[in-house]
């Protein structure tokens, strides 16, 4: 019985391949964009993971110290007085490749010969271990390096060949002696981003006599005992914090920005939904009549429902499969957008392999099922609802659904108010400001049917004695078959007005990021003077540098800063040491309003600036106090002033250059800002500048600096766009179903209106006058909800997520751009449907239903 | 009898493939209507009637053969020209009335009109007033949902007037109504078709119609036999 | 409510909790941490060896006698590929327990020539400790070990003082004289805390130090041992302290190449007698199974004046043997060593069989006890034998 029932519907599922083809395509791209962002966004986070432990084995902490602190004697002293095993030294670093355009690597110094749990995870891996002839020649070997296979593959570099870098000491050669195979894709990709050397090699190569970059630390047993041991001897602006805290602490800095992604993923998910609900309703009610002699035959209504449930399983489990296969080729792709952000405006990522786990799987599975029934639900309930001896004619079906618009526009308000109140009252969570958002899409994607009603009346009243009765029936058949047309308008407004919103949203950061670089760039002139700035070994040649700069003709003053890491409450926090001069001062841009005092008081007291998203995140006034960690202990530090930064979600500090000497030691600096006296030849002054400069070293006008600045904004914003693009791509995809359905059950109607002598060509005009009428209502409704989106999205997600306050802008090119896009969308998307329905033979037409 | 015929049908051949069968509908079918003529068709379900009203129509082309309605052999027009011609000289009435959902009643009437010509105010008041024969008036603004299936279907017969076509299909008129409704159908049918002097061509089960026509065929062995 | 609306928001609500739970990625299978060495250099019979170079070029070698200087010669002689600080010792617990110990400093110049650099890291010198315990009572035996660079102060010897450290592990002068000598060491379930007070002097091995290994001139050590130093101190194993009181015995040796191509390993035997001799004898064995005529030993009367033996002075038969559960290696386990020329009888009998050092370097060192006669009177004592270079 039950072979034979599904038979009945299978054969007619068969018969309607677009429509199959679309739903799995729906669930696909919806799992597709979900899976890419998790697994993007975990890889890159776990990168760090995957990364440390390619040099330091089973570590559970490490010691770290703010730049310029962790004096390799302090190793010795755990190792030899305290008597601590586990422990291994790391001394890293980044160096230029001096050929091919000067690819970054990180080289690793490590010591080979510590207790195996510590060992690198390319000496623990591999079958045998790795050879001690070959640790033996690292150690004894200057210069001697181990490489990845696959990196060698790619520089084209065999054993024994030499590797030439750029660092802080000028160009060196590295001795490739041995390669290093990755034992599965992630340790590989791992190991191409690192230059694995002896510590000696790598103190030498880096220019970091008597320092180590962290000291790793496996704690085996009496875990609080050694902690306390440690702990006894670290110095003060020294921390030894767990890697579990620190990849949380790291999780926690991309927490706003993974679930602004997410958020896009459950966008392009919410759409998929559309799709397959779209899809289930139209293979019911086509089977209106088929379920209808079912039911007369006896089948019950659980059967019916298991019979629509299953075949929705069918679908759901090719199009859930399909989308984790996409998903992961996606998230290869998000994976570079995703890392390279990350990179950007968090912190570093060597390299990033995409990984993936069963339990990941699983959750692609659990949500494309799930997603599926959700859609599938009502129009499952609806088949049982079908009465078995009177087949429900299409018209009092949408007489039913105008009923139901009424409780749905009463709904959709509840949700919009909902939504708006929720921005406006939820605090800090970032979470409770994009849920708003999707309340307020999808309140107005419900009332989006009803508004549609309301437009084609109008359009109707206004426009109808001016149109004739063919060009009348666009706008009829949009509104006597809303349950269809509606469900198409509002999916293509919830995506378009996204669209909207985004636009809005970015363009107004780009502007108000655009004016704070204007001001926050007072110099001509910007010299960078990269390196690691973990010693004071580059100070000197830094300040000589300065010097000699001060001395040229044309300059009139200069200012500097030392960007560098310092413990502050307790977190490794990004600071600026200035040096300030009077037109530098201009730079800064003051959340309130200050007086000049703040210049003496930054200068001569304890205190320091803080910039708006570390006020924003931590709560802070001014007035309140930062414990920094320096060499004479934990030390309080005044907050006197609350300036825009719109660089990143974390915030920093700014402190004044005399201030930071008294506790810390002089690393130098990062950048030193030229101003040049009137009338001064700025190109001139330019090259003669970088005369004095060293290969990493450079100078770049002010104008460069803005160029180079907007164009990092705009790659941050590129996986938004991508996204944002993905979610419309599917919204269009759902558009297209949704009309070929629409089109589908109206052939008999149109075969009628052949029969009476309408031509195909008329047909076609006929059925692309509707969709583009849909496109442009979907078009005009996501005009202000595009608006409301924006607001919600400046004010509120993005300012907790960021901790920035923002202008809003109004660009009006993107409402046409907006507007444009969905009546285009539409329009594209009919033109298929339209052309197939006008090809249909109408005598075959005629003999459908 | 010198009028030129309404519908001349010359050795037509029709077959339809299915799966990699072909099945034969017509072969060598021959007709001549005059005009004015009332034709009943008579055969069972599947025989082909409705193929042939959709011949007659130019909704579907032949295989070979000659369909000359009015002098114009549509065989030989393109399917664009062929629904041209269907708008102006063809009148269809549907079993199942097949009225434009979307369209209101005075709507529906008037869309064959607008196929042809510019809408006219007087064009308006002649659909109320053939409304108002049918005593359709007050459903002039409903929609053909809201109506009865007779209703529909004196609707219908209206349409397929409306614009004054030579030659009428209906293919099972009476079809879907009861006995008393059918009646009322069949005798508006013949008044208009009638008194306008209009070629119909039925194709029917119905026996009552069988009095009324000038003469009834039947379609038996891929041809056309009269009764 | 209706039961769609129901089962639609339930399912709502868990797809949003699928959705935003964080799937983490497991960072592999974490290690168990361990606390070996062994994988640091690959496990085998001589894989000291195979880290350092084969050539002794560059290397000097021990081709005459020289003259010894303290504390300076306690220190380091880089130029030379390997040396030791060797201690051992039989230790008496109050309660009465019996134990062994070893504590031993190896370094090896992984190459010869010695290198300038501001890093504090940069050397080729290689150090690398043993340490392991016998516990006669519970019949166990626990083994440890250490490897550290010489650089940056993690592991070195001094030619100031008397110091040798590699981490924490160290043999420490307390004050301006070489002894007495604190031996500190500890590993996770057992740890040494001793002090040594020499009580008889400092005994220069074979020819005035130099101790020949083969007939090839330079295949030859610097060798001296302290054979009677007084001990003292603490012991930890299994939880427990022990206070301990014994004896210990210290070898230090230096060298470039000692065995040639046709000697396998050697036994060596280091005993201290009750009427306050010592016996020191190393029997060089020829991969052929011959006994070597390099053989040599010596001889420390209570005087501390020191007789000479030569290969053929003394006779040693094996008793017994031992196949080891560890490494399959059958180890010759009680003998008989026999001087004519002293009228010296003795057996010598392992503490305990199971004295395998399974660390990276694999040998036996083990604690023994001696019974016998001289010039027919009872004799006992006791002392350590080392098994080095036997194959399974």
């Amino acid at each position: 019985m039950n072979t034979i029932l599904q038979r009945a519907s299978r054969n007619f599922l068969w018969q309607h391949p677009w429509q199959l083809t679309l739903a799995i395509l729906g669930i696909a791209l919806g799992v597709a964009v979900v899976i890419a962002i998790d697994l993007a966004m975990e890889s890159s986070l776990n990168s760090f993971k995957q990364a440390s432990k390619a040099y330091s084995g089973t570590a559970t902490h490490r010691i770290i110290a703010s730049d310029g602190g962790l004096d390799e004697k302090l190793y010795t002293r755990l190792r030899v007085k305290q008597g601590i095993t586990h422990l291994s030294a790391l001394v890293t670093g980044y160096v230029k490749l001096a050929q091919t355009d000067a690819e970054n690597f990180k080289l690793v110094g490590i010591d080979p010969f510590i207790e195996k749990s510590l060992h690198s995870g390319w000496q623990n891996g591999q079958k045998e271990n790795f050879s001690p002839e070959l640790l033996t020649r690292l150690m004894t070997e200057p210069n001697s390096i181990l490489l990845s296979e696959k990196t060698a593959q790619r520089l084209q570099l065999h054993l024994n060949d030499k590797l030439s870098v750029v660092t802080v000491q000028g160009e060196q050669q590295l001795n490739i002696i041995g390669l290093l195979p990755g034992n599965d894709a992630v340790s590989e990709q791992v190991l191409a981003k690192l230059i694995i050397t002896d510590i000696a090699t790598a103190q030498e190569v880096l220019g970091l006599f008597g320092r180590l970059s962290s000291i790793e630390v496996g704690l085996v047993n009496d875990v609080s005992k050694t902690l306390a041991a440690i702990r006894s001897v670290l110095p003060g602006n020294v921390l030894l914090v767990s890697l579990d805290s620190q990849e949380q602490s790291l999780r926690e800095m991309t927490r706003a920005f993974s679930i602004n992604l997410k958020a896009l993923g459950l966008l392009s998910l919410l759409i998929g939904i559309f799709l397959i609900y779209n899809t289930m309703t139209f293979l019911v009610m086509q089977r209106r009549r088929l379920i209808g002699s079912l039911r007369l035959l006896g089948v019950t209504r659980q059967q019916i429902f298991k019979l629509i449930i299953g075949e929705a399983f069918l679908l759901a489990l090719i199009g859930t499969s399909i989308g984790i296969g996409l998903g992961v080729a996606l998230g290869q792709g998000l994976l570079v957008l995703i890392s390279g952000t990350i990179n950007a405006i968090y912190f570093r990522i060597d390299s990033a392999p995409l990984m993936f786990t069963p339990m990941q799987i699983v959750k692609g599975m659990v949500l494309g099922l799930g997603a599926t029934f959700l859609a599938v639900l009502l129009p499952a309930f609806e088949a049982t609802r079908l009465s078995p001896v009177k087949v429900l004619a299409r018209s009092q079906l949408e007489a039913g659904s105008r009923q139901l618009l009424k409780a749905v526009g009463l709904i959709s308000f509840l949700l919009i108010a909902g939504g708006l109140s929720m921005a406006l009252f939820s605090g800090k969570s970032i979470n409770f400001g994009l849920a708003s958002i999707f309340l307020i899409l999808v309140g107005f994607g419900l009332l989006t049917p009803a508004l549609t009603l309301l437009l084609m009346k109008f359009i109707e009243g206004f426009f109808g004695r001016f149109l004739g009765i063919l060009r009348r029936l666009p706008v009829r058949m949009v509104s006597s078959e809303i349950s269809r047309t509606g469900i198409a308008i509002a999916a293509l407004m919830i995506a378009v007005s996204a669209t909207i919103g985004m636009d809005l949203m970015i363009g107004s950061i780009r502007q108000t990021v655009a004016q704070w670089l204007h001001v926050s760039l007072p110099a001509d002139l910007y010299i960078s003077v990269p390196g690691d700035k973990v010693t004071a070994n580059t100070a000197l040649a830094d300040h000589q540098l300065k010097e000699k700069i001060a001395h040229l003709d044309g300059v009139k003053m200069l200012s500097s800063v030392l960007q560098t890491k310092l413990f502050a409450d307790g977190q490794l926090t990004k600071t600026s040491v200035y040096e300030i001069n009077a037109k530098s001062k201009e730079g800064f841009i003051f959340k309130y309003k200050l007086d000049d005092g703040i210049w003496r008081r930054l200068e001569n007291q304890q205190t320091v600036i803080v910039t708006e998203p570390y006020a924003y995140h931590r709560a802070i006034k001014i007035g309140q106090k930062i414990l920094m960690k320096t060499d004479q202990g934990a030390l309080g530090f005044e907050v006197i002033g609350i300036s825009a930064e719109y660089s990143g979600d974390q915030g920093h500090l700014v402190m004044s250059r005399q201030n930071y000497l008294r506790y810390w030691p002089d690393l130098g600096y990062t950048g030193i800002g030229v101003y040049a006296s009137a009338g001064a030849d700025l190109k001139q002054l330019e090259s003669r500048i970088s005369q004095l400069l060293t290969a990493q070293q450079s100078v770049k006008s002010n104008v460069d600096i803005y160029n180079a600045s907007m164009e990092l904004f705009e790659q941050t914003f590129t996986i938004t766009e991508t996204l944002r693009w993905l979610s419309a791509a599917i919204a269009f995809v759902g558009v297209f179903s949704a009309l070929m359905a629409l089109q589908f059950e109206r052939t008999r109607q149109l075969g009628i209106l052949r029969a009476i002598g309408i031509t195909s060509r008329q047909l076609t005009v006929l059925i692309i006058s509707e969709t583009g009428l849909m496109g442009l209502v979907a078009g005009l409704l996501a005009i202000p909800v595009g608006f409301i989106v924006a607001y919600v999205l400046i004010f509120v997600v993005y300012q907790r997520s960021f901790g920035w306050t923002m202008a809003f802008y109004f660009d009006s090119v993107v409402l046409y751009q907006g507007l444009a896009l969905a009546f285009i969308a539409a329009l594209l998307a009919g033109v298929f449907p339209a052309l197939k329905m006008a090809q249909t033979h109408p005598a075959e037409a005629l003999r459908s239903e | 009898m010198d009028q030129p015929s309404a519908l001349l049908i010359q050795q037509l051949n029709k077959s339809y493939q299915e799966s990699d069968q072909q099945h034969v509908i017509f072969s060598g079918l021959q007709m001549q209507v005059s005009r004015g003529e009332f034709i009943v068709l008579l055969g069972r379900s599947g025989s082909g009637k409705s193929t042939f009203l959709n011949l007659v129509s130019g909704i579907d082309p032949p295989d070979s053969g000659k369909i000359i309605i009015n002098g114009i052999d549509i065989t030989a027009l393109s399917e664009h020209d062929r629904t041209l011609f269907r708008r102006h000289h063809i009148g269809f009435v549907f079993q199942s009335y097949n009225l434009i959902p979307t369209l209101t009643v005075a709507e529906n009437l008037l869309l064959p009109l607008e196929l042809i010509k510019r809408l006219t105010r007087k064009d308006r008041d002649d659909v109320a007033e053939l409304l108002d024969k049918l005593k359709l008036f007050e459903r002039l603004d409903s929609y053909p949902d809201r109506l009865s299936g007779g209703e529909q279907q004196r609707v219908a017969i209206a349409r397929a007037l409306i614009h004054d076509p030579d030659v009428i299909l209906a293919d099972e008129p009476t079809g879907n109504l009861d006995l008393d409704t059918a009646e009322q159908v069949l005798e508006l049918l013949d008044i208009l078709v009638k008194k306008a002097g209009k070629t119909l061509i039925m194709a029917t089960h119905s026996q009552e119609v069988i009095g009324k026509a000038d003469r009834v065929f039947s379609i038996r062995n891929k041809s056309l036999h009269l009764e | 409510m209706k039961p769609k609306w129901v089962v639609a928001i339930l399912l709502l609500i868990v797809l949003g909790m699928v959705w935003r739970q964080t799937v983490l990625l497991p960072s592999n299978s974490r290690n168990v941490i361990d606390s070996n060495f062994r994988s640091t250099l690959a496990q085998n019979n001589d894989s000291f060896s195979v880290v350092s170079t084969k050539s002794y070029k560059g290397f000097s070698r021990a081709f005459k006698p020289q003259k010894f200087s303290f504390p300076s010669d306690h220190g380091p002689h880089n130029r030379f590929r390997s040396e030791w600080w060797y201690f051992t010792g039989n230790l008496n617990a109050t309660q009465g327990r019996r134990f062994g110990y070893e504590l031993t400093f190896f370094r090896s110049a992984l190459k010869p020539d010695i290198l300038e650099s501001k890093s504090a890291w940069r050397t080729n010198q290689m150090y690398m400790a043993h340490l392991a315990l016998t516990d006669v009572e519970t019949n166990r035996f626990y083994t440890d070990e250490r490897f550290s660079r010489a650089g940056n102060d993690l592991a070195d010897a001094s030619d100031k003082s008397y110091q040798v450290w590699l981490y924490d592990w160290s043999a420490k002068t307390e004050g301006e004289e070489d002894f007495p000598l604190r031996l500190h060491a500890k590993s996770v379930d057992f740890a040494i805390d001793l002090l040594l007070t020499s009580s008889k002097g400092l005994v220069l091995q074979g020819d005035q130090g130099l101790s020949r290994k083969s007939p090839e001139p330079g295949n030859a050590s610097y060798y001296y041992s302290y054979p009677r130093l007084e001990t003292e101190g603490m012991i930890s194993v299994g939880g427990k302290q022990f206070s301990v009181t014994g004896t210990s015995w210290m070898d230090r040796e230096w060298s470039t190449s000692a065995l040639s191509n046709e000697q396998s390993g050697w036994d060596w035997f280091a005993l201290q007698l009750s009427d306050n001799t010592e016996l020191m004898f190393y029997q060089l064995r020829r991969k052929d199974g011959q006994l070597d005529g390099n053989s040599s030993g010596s001889y420390i009367k209570a005087d501390n004046t020191k007789l000479p033996l030569k290969g053929h002075d003394v006779i040693i038969k094996t008793l017994d043997s031992w196949e080891s559960p560890h490494s399959a290696i059958t180890y010759p386990s009680r003998w008989r060593l026999s001087v004519p020329s002293h009228y010296l009888e003795l057996e010598i009998v392992p503490l305990i069989k199971d004295q395998e050092l399974n660390v990276s370097y694999r040998y036996w060192e083990g604690a023994v006890k001696v019974t016998g006669t001289k010039q027919g009177r009872v004799i006992s004592g006791f002392g350590y034998v080392e098994l080095n270079g036997y194959k399974s």
